[in-house]
């Protein structure tokens, strides 16, 4: 396992100087040995969990988990079908609807406690991602059940079962 | 014996408009809002009803749907053949006034119906046709 880390790392480092070559071997690399790289890709997602309320950059993140940032977005999109980028403004989001549904915190404290600098920027993602600015939000999501599920039926037509074992 | 219908889906071409037009536009309130990956399941209800909710399901490739599922999907949903369902008012031309200020785009304006209601017919933001319909006694 050593040794293909450092096969590995060799071709992060020559990935920008020749990147149609080493992006074929790369994808070789990847296919055959995608299984043992799930793990890489789950350490930077505990860490996400655990780092979202801080500015999290993907130099910071991929220098943890000993991958190229490259390789890590790869990597992660290949195990959870977005980027660690995606991934982490869809946890902030998500734990902000919470704090909207379920708390009389500020918008404004609500921005910096998951993470966001800007109240701007987190209102514009807010609004993109969820559909509504977070002040409609709480006014419609005020009697949402603190425990909420996604019917089996649904389950079954969507694959979700699949993810939910990742 | 089953003792009552908890949950529905309707297809949406667009969640987030959905979300917009039924609770902004029509009054509901957001039941769930739950994300798994690229997964969406959110349910919107009214307040009057609260053991009832509606998932509004994105017409969206992914689990059992294909591409092809989902363009024939659509194109039924738009042509408002397929969702359709019936909101009870106490007032349908109260309503109807409300509605319409909003934005809601009606395809038949209230009228009387001969099996005793007064009704009008709406499109949601996909091409559902919603009936509004008042009992007269």
């Amino acid at each position: 396992m050593r040794e293909i880390i450092s096969i590995h790392h060799l071709l992060c480092n020559h990935y920008l100087q020749n990147r149609d070559i080493v992006g074929c071997i790369f994808t070789l690399f990847h296919e055959k040995f995608a299984v043992h790289y799930q793990e890489p890709a789950q350490l930077a997602r505990r860490l996400l969990d655990r780092s979202y309320t801080t500015p999290v950059t993907i130099a910071h993140l991929s220098r943890q988990v000993a991958l190229s940032p490259y390789y890590l977005i790869r990597l992660f999109r290949r195990v959870y079908k977005q980027t660690p980028h995606q991934y982490l403004i869809q946890l902030r989001i998500t734990k902000a609807k919470e704090l909207l549904s379920h708390s009389d915190v500020s918008i404004t404290e609500i921005c910096a406690e998951v993470g966001f600098e800007s109240l701007g920027s987190f209102s514009a993602l807010f609004r993109k991602s969820v559909g509504l600015s977070p002040s409609a939000y709480r006014r419609s999501s005020q009697t949402m059940r603190q425990s909420v599920y996604i019917p089996l039926c649904a389950c079954l037509q969507h694959g979700i079962d699949d993810t939910l074992k990742q | 014996m089953i003792n009552r219908l908890a949950v529905a889906t309707l297809w949406v071409k667009d969640q987030n408009e959905a979300l917009r037009f039924y609770t902004e536009k029509l009054g509901f309130e957001i039941r769930a809002d739950v994300t798994v990956g690229d997964y969406r399941w959110i349910s919107v209800g009214l307040k009057s009803q609260p053991d009832f909710e509606i998932g509004l399901s994105a017409l969206k490739a992914g689990g059992l749907l294909t591409e092809d599922e989902v363009q024939m999907l659509t194109t039924l949903v738009e042509s408002g053949k397929l969702g359709h369902g019936v909101w009870k008012t106490d007032d349908c031309q109260k309503t109807y006034d409300e509605l319409l200020a909003k934005g809601v785009e009606f395809v038949q304006a209230p009228t009387d119906r001969p099996y005793g209601t007064i009704e009008a017919v709406f499109k949601d933001t996909s091409g559902n046709i919603m009936v509004l319909s008042q009992d007269k006694s």
